[in-house]
């Protein structure tokens, strides 16, 4: 094998992590998919670490070699479940065959430049989930139908932040404000039951659950690193929730507005 | 609380979750199908604490995912992470800042306890699943290979 085609492997391998990371796949699945590639693809000496925005990995192919690394860093994260299955299958390809490195690539690439998330559903089915966990926390229909537009603004508004590349507080806070503002304004019609349920079932779109989940399974297996950057993000988005929905209350309440 | 009614909106929520997480078509209905069943067993069990309820739900969800996983050949994480939108502590972890927020010291504490207890019950038993089906893969590929005996008994 020639240098060049080492790098070749070395690049294909990484961008497969850093792909796997930035659509959200769980730290060890990252991790082991990379060694496993690298052990099918005649590395003898692999060392893989992923963090939830980074990834290094260090190949050697003879025990007397040099070693090879390259690293990227992970600029944003979403979460799309499509493409971690699709990547994941074709890894488990690559180990299990004879797929040469050039079809790797080509398949990968052909399956990062379709992986931009479907956004077409998601003004209808933001306001779905709102005006669901609205009815989870008790609300009545009528209050279901104040979360649907509550859970509309949400869209509305990390949308437009996110296509401007906004910072994630500002945007979390911004959506939280105007979600419980429109909430409130609701509640002032006298029909619902209280903004609580309203405000509470709109903002589990925005509400860092899965995360918090996440950090600690992170924790407990032993990615202790990503686990804390997790909590960290967690704990920042809550925040900026609280605040956000907390500032209209205030304000309400100020104003001397029933609520 | 009226029982059916959450379940349903459960089921709602977690198909509309599953959408934005981009849940492969084929999987939408069995990811969603999950939260339901996760959310009414937690629900309906007859057990006093809270989180001993939620932990015997979340191994029901970890065990689904799995044989769905299976059926399905997809990650297990496509199910779960939908799944356990109903019972995850987003509602919880709300509340604690917003006491923190308000100054209410007593409450605060006492919500961020019971938030991290439920996430870290979960956790724990999402990773007892996945960590028992990753020992029974390891067992069932070393037998094949013939080395379950050298396994046992390491030293003939």
């Amino acid at each position: 094998m020639t240098d060049a085609e080492k790098k070749k492997l070395l690049d294909c391998f990484v961008r497969t992590g850093a792909a796997l990371l930035s659509c959200g796949a769980e730290i060890y699945r990252v991790e082991e998919s990379v060694r496993l590639l690298a052990g099918a693809y005649g590395a003898s000496d692999v060392s893989v670490f992923a963090i939830p925005s980074f990834i290094a990995v260090t190949l050697r192919f003879a025990p007397e070699e040099d070693a090879l690394t390259d690293t990227r860093r992970i600029a944003q994260t979403t979460t799309d479940m499509s493409a971690v299955s699709d990547i994941n299958a074709l890894c488990r390809r690559a180990v299990a065959g004879n797929l040469s490195v050039e079809s790797f690539s080509s398949q990968l690439e052909a399956r990062l430049s379709r992986s931009a998330l479907n956004r077409r559903f998601l003004p209808l089915v933001y306001p779905l989930i709102a005006g669901a966990f609205c009815v989870f926390f008790g609300g009545s229909l009528i209050d279901a139908a104040a979360a649907l537009v509550c859970g509309l603004v949400i869209w509305l508004i990390t949308d437009f932040f996110s296509r401007y590349g906004a910072n994630a507080f500002f945007s979390c806070v911004a959506a939280a404000a105007a979600c419980s503002t429109t909430a409130l304004l609701f509640s002032l019609t006298g029909w619902t039951t209280g903004p609580e349920p309203i405000i509470i079932g709109s903002l589990m779109l925005l509400v860092p659950g899965v995360a918090l989940t996440n950090f600690m399974r992170n924790l407990i297996a032993g990615d202790v690193l990503s686990g804390l950057i997790k909590l960290a993000e967690s704990l920042l988005v809550a925040v900026a929730v609280a605040l956000g929905a907390g500032i209209p209350v205030t304000l309400f309440r100020l104003l001397g507005v029933g609520v | 609380m009226n029982g059916w009614q959450t379940v349903l909106a459960a089921f709602i929520a977690c198909f509309g979750f599953s959408v934005v997480y981009n849940v492969p078509k084929k999987s939408l209905l069995f990811s969603s199908l999950g939260g339901a069943l996760g959310w009414a067993i937690c629900l309906y069990l007859p057990l006093e604490s809270e989180i001993a309820r939620c932990f015997l739900a979340t191994l029901v969800i970890g065990v689904y995912a799995e044989i769905f996983a299976r059926i399905l050949r997809q990650p297990a994480t496509l199910f779960i992470l939908p799944s356990v939108l109903p019972m995850v502590p987003g509602g919880g972890i709300y509340y604690t800042f917003q006491y923190a927020l308000a100054g209410d010291a007593a409450l605060f504490t006492q919500t961020a306890s019971r938030t991290f207890a439920t996430a870290g019950v979960m956790a724990i038993a999402l990773l007892l699943v996945s960590s028992a089906t990753r020992l029974y893969k390891a067992v069932v590929t070393q037998r094949k290979k013939g080395e379950w005996k050298k396994c046992l008994n390491p030293r003939k």
